[in-house]
């Protein structure tokens, strides 16, 4: 990856990885960090960066600078069950995408970094699994679940029509 | 494996996403088509795919963009050296132009090439005259007669030596005399009276060439008959003993006036100063902390 090439992803890709940061975090000032933090190590290791995967690159670091980040400041409480937020109801047309968030804000980590990798960035289950270094059939599993907790939140729409 | 009411989640999931392949997806829709009250539930999976907010950008990209350092590096030292280039010129410059001692100096070399040229053009009508007549004839007539004025004309040559830095020709000692008159402000009328005394008819007009010469600068015609090398030998070595004598003042009133000037400023700077100091003494004696400039003084609290 030359200088040139580096610019052009921080052209590219910049405002992608701080959403997708911002996204799972919900934390502005940490999302900037870790954008920074991860445009910072493509920097340094460019020239072993090849060009043509220069967002995928992006995305693995700024994945698991997120991940060190949310272990190391417990932001994030992981929840791997859907009990809680069980009650909430759907409410169809503009207040459809907030609730989706607000669905999404309720997933753990790992699933929300990969709905996000897929609805956001429209990534392939193989190249999700690089990403976030799991196999594409746990991909697969985890968003599938991750869907099924999402549609639980929203699929109340009858109940509330 | 084929899609039934079992699993259709995760085909409908998949259909959503799109990792199906195009024989998948007619399968989906078959079996969908087959259960039309699932159809809302494949509507569900397509609305449960987020869509990223445009308003969510990362504000700061220049903080993130890179320059290669030896690029940046070679410019800066690029900048440098023009830089610091002109720095030095220019302080060269200004030394050499606004220093006063050099103005001086630069002054007076003025004059002495200016003498030179004139030298120079003697010389050349001198030779014209007189074809035999050379330099080193000169030379080594000047020699001789330098044996034989013994310890009297020795005292004379480093009187010449100083000359040297002028380029001294022998044969041109005469016309460089008036630079080193302007230096030391001497006078010169003894020089002349000296001269009437003791040269003769010939060299009378080797001394009225060098007195012509010494006016060049003026910028007067200079016509110089001068005779053969024999007949001028007495006058050249009167004008080394000239050259030893004090010169006029009369010759250049206008440098002369400018020298008593910057004297008389010299003095009187020197003399004010003085009384300053004396001044500024005798309040330390008090112990009151004032200043006194002229006969201003200023109290100091």
């Amino acid at each position: 990856m030359t200088e040139s090439d580096y610019n052009d992803c921080v052209n590219n890709y910049a405002d992608n990885v701080y959403r997708f940061i911002f996204k799972n975090l919900g934390h502005e000032e940490d999302a900037r960090d870790i954008v920074q933090g991860a445009f910072e190590k493509m920097w340094t290791g460019r020239k072993e960066i090849d060009a043509q995967r220069c967002k995928s690159y992006l995305f693995t670091v700024a994945y698991n600078l997120m991940i060190d980040h949310t272990r190391k400041v417990k932001r994030i409480i992981l929840k791997e069950g859907f009990s809680e937020t069980a009650g909430i109801v759907y409410q169809p047309s503009g207040d459809h995408k907030r609730m989706l968030e607000t669905a999404l804000a309720a997933l753990n980590e790992t699933q929300r970094a990969l709905v996000l990798l897929k609805d956001y960035e429209g990534y392939s289950y193989e190249e999700i699994g690089r990403i976030t270094a799991l196999s594409e059939s746990q991909v697969k599993v985890y968003l599938f679940r991750a869907r099924a907790q999402l549609r639980a939140l929203l699929g109340k729409k009858e109940n509330v029509l | 494996m084929t899609i039934n009411r079992q699993n259709y989640e995760e085909y409908f999931m998949l259909y959503a996403d799109g990792e199906l392949d195009e024989r998948q997806r007619q399968a989906v829709e078959e079996f969908v088509l087959e259960n039309p009250g699932l159809q809302t539930e494949l509507a569900l999976f397509s609305e449960l795919k987020l869509s990223p907010d445009k308003e969510d950008v990362f504000r700061e990209k220049n903080v993130l963009y890179r320059k290669s350092e030896t690029s940046r590096s070679a410019s800066l030292i690029r900048w440098w050296h023009v830089a610091a280039s002109i720095l030095i010129l220019a302080g060269i410059f200004t030394l050499i132009n606004y220093s006063p001692d050099r103005n001086a100096g630069n002054q007076l070399t003025g004059r002495v090439e200016t003498v030179k040229k004139d030298t120079t053009a003697i010389n050349a009508i001198e030779e014209e005259k007189h074809p035999l007549y050379r330099k080193k004839g000169m030379d080594s007539m000047y020699a001789s007669k330098l044996t034989e004025t013994g310890k009297a004309d020795e005292q004379l040559m480093p009187e010449r030596k100083k000359q040297s830095a002028v380029k001294v020709n022998k044969y041109t000692n005469e016309t460089e005399q008036p630079v080193d008159n302007e230096v030391s402000g001497s006078n010169q009328p003894e020089s002349n009276r000296a001269l009437a005394t003791r040269n003769q008819p010939e060299s009378n007009q080797v001394l009225a060439a060098s007195t012509l010469i010494s006016h060049a600068e003026s910028g007067t015609e200079i016509k110089v008959d001068v005779g053969p090398p024999e007949k001028n030998y007495n006058s050249i070595l009167t004008s080394a003993e000239i050259n030893s004598l004090p010169p006029s003042v009369e010759e250049f009133p206008a440098e002369q006036g400018y020298i008593a000037t910057r004297k008389r400023a010299i003095r009187s700077f020197l003399h004010k100063a003085s009384h300053i100091i004396d001044k500024a003494a005798e309040l330390r004696k008090t112990e009151q902390l004032n200043i006194r400039l002229g006969n201003i003084e200023l109290a100091v609290q």
